[in-house]
């Protein structure tokens, strides 16, 4: 009886593991760690200078989405068409854009490619699975980025970041600071986007970054005049308000999530103002 | 300012139990340094922890200083706590609330409180607990950045929890250790990202002070099956017990 029980856990586990989209050797290392996909990032953004978008009107939005996992493309499909058929300005996907696996990282791509509006990426945590970076570097580049909006009278400030390994690690921390310190005062309004929720305000059993950065970040943010924060990762909306800044977490687009969405910035001269969407 | 107030008070009742019961008296001094992305370059702090106990009650509390990066911050952190003390199956069995305050700079501080059981049987201290995490703008954030409103945000509660095991029996003359764990004296982790701490230690005689070194080993991101370095601690000192 015992070893029947034996038998059952260790097919259950074989089972599970095999058919989970997960690499658990993620579990005790992992291969391109946040140090060097940095500087990967920055070695591509040398030859990629970094965009502008220029509009002629002072009021504009953009969409931010997050956590696709493709394999399926239904709602995927679904935010490309509303995007290039709306007038927003911008889709930024904070991460978990696919599982790692290249097959995917191919479908995406081609759906990506279809899109002619600007289309900004970052990874998340699923993207790294299998070696999955080495796969988003070729395809797409850098993780690491700021893209600007110019309008007739100010410019405003995007700061994409890479934060798929839980943290956002020194020198990628470093360059951010100094970016705020040498450029925020270019600026109107600064949003900063990547994959994993920095404020855990429901309990979940996903990882944020470690309080130590978290509370060194929400600081860095004050000081700076963030106007905005965005993440995914946590795949269910939320938005707090803590200090001058806003902090937004957008639900999945993933097929299979029943309250998939997005969420769409509009700036103006008062702010910037969020709306969750549904599909 | 206010907050200074309150410590010099709590420093005050305590000092006033200290003298006016026969209350058993512990502290620990100690030294460390540690080591990540936004410790850079590593901090190097000095502390001390004195541990007052009377009968089943206890209280404690616990103060860290920075010795570097000094301009942003001169206390690394604070905590203390308070408690009961059972027996259960003639193991030790304590029960305590706790808050922990950690300034990050002149306008944010970090805050904990919580509640926690710790449990010692032999070679095993097993703790569990839960607290609540909530993020702090001060007076001066006001002034310097006009932040008024929304000054304080809450975090949802966090599970904590530790599993040590001791090479050899508890209050042995030397030990070694190894304890996985998501909070210590001042960082409190959420539950997902676990630590790892090695530690030592040493008393040459029943009655001498103990020396004690950690090594503590932080990582990122392990519950996205996407585990990262994150830092390191090292903190070495000295307990001394008076019973």
């Amino acid at each position: 009886m015992g070893n029947k029980i034996k038998i059952f856990v260790l097919l259950s586990l074989t089972g599970f593991f095999g058919a989970c989209e997960a690499d658990f050797s993620g579990l005790i290392r992992s291969t391109d760690r946040v140090e060097k996909r940095f500087s990967q990032s920055v070695d591509y953004n040398q030859s990629h200078p970094y965009q502008n978008i220029s509009t002629a009107s002072e009021n504009y939005s953009l969409l931010i989405a997050s956590d696709l996992h493709i394999g399926g493309t239904k709602n995927t499909r679904e935010l490309f068409e509303t995007y290039e058929s709306s007038d927003n300005l911008a889709l930024v996907l904070a991460g978990d854009i696919v599982t790692g696996q290249r097959e995917d990282y191919e479908v995406f791509r081609t759906l990506k490619d279809s899109v002619e509006k600007p289309v900004f990426l970052i990874t998340g945590n699923h993207d790294l699975f299998f070696d999955g970076w080495k796969t988003f570097y070729e395809f797409f580049g850098s993780s690491t980025y700021y893209f600007t909006v110019s309008t007739p009278e100010v410019p405003d400030l995007y700061i994409c970041l890479d934060s798929g390994g839980g943290t956002f690690g020194k020198s990628q921390i470093k360059w951010l600071e100094d970016l705020l310190k040498d450029n925020r005062d270019n600026y109107r309004y600064c949003t900063v986007i990547s994959h994993v929720n920095m404020l855990r305000t429901r309990r979940t059993t996903s990882a944020n970054p470690l309080v130590e950065e978290v509370a060194y970040l929400i600081n860095l943010f004050a000081e700076y005049k963030v106007n905005l924060v965005v993440n995914g990762h946590d795949h269910v909306q939320d938005a707090a308000q803590l200090g001058n800044t806003t902090y937004l977490i957008t639900d999945a687009v993933v097929d299979s999530y029943e309250n998939a969405g997005y969420v769409r910035i509009d700036v103006d001269a008062t702010g910037l103002k969020y709306e969750f969407k549904r599909f | 300012m206010k907050i200074k107030y309150v410590f010099f008070l709590y420093f005050l009742i305590c000092s006033f139990c200290v003298t006016t019961v026969q209350a058993q008296f512990k502290i620990d001094v100690f030294a460390g340094v540690s080591s990540n992305p936004v410790d850079n370059p590593p901090l190097i702090t000095i502390g001390h922890s004195p541990q007052f106990e009377y009968h089943n009650f206890f209280v404690s509390y616990a103060m860290d200083v920075n010795l570097n990066n000094r301009d942003k911050k001169i206390i690394n952190a604070f905590s203390t706590g308070l408690g009961y003390k059972f027996a259960v199956k003639n193991h030790p069995l304590k029960t305590s609330l706790f808050y922990c305050y950690k300034p990050v700079s002149n306008i944010l501080n970090v805050n904990n409180a919580g509640l926690k059981i710790d449990y010692t049987v032999r070679k095993w201290y097993f703790a569990l607990g839960n607290n609540f995490n909530f993020y702090k703008f001060n007076n001066n954030a006001a002034e310097i950045y006009g932040i008024t409103d929304n000054d304080v945000l809450v975090e949802a509660a966090n599970l904590m929890y530790s599993v040590k095991y001791h090479l050899r029996e508890i209050g042995s003359d030397w030990n070694l250790f190894i304890n996985l764990t998501n909070f210590e004296l001042f960082i409190i982790e959420q539950e997902t990202n676990p630590m790892l701490d090695l530690g030592f230690t040493y008393k040459r005689r029943e009655n001498s002070p103990k020396f004690f070194a950690d090594l503590w080993y932080q990582t990122a991101g392990f519950n996205n099956i996407r585990v990262n370095y994150f830092g390191v601690f090292f903190r070495t000192g000295v307990s001394w017990e008076i019973k």
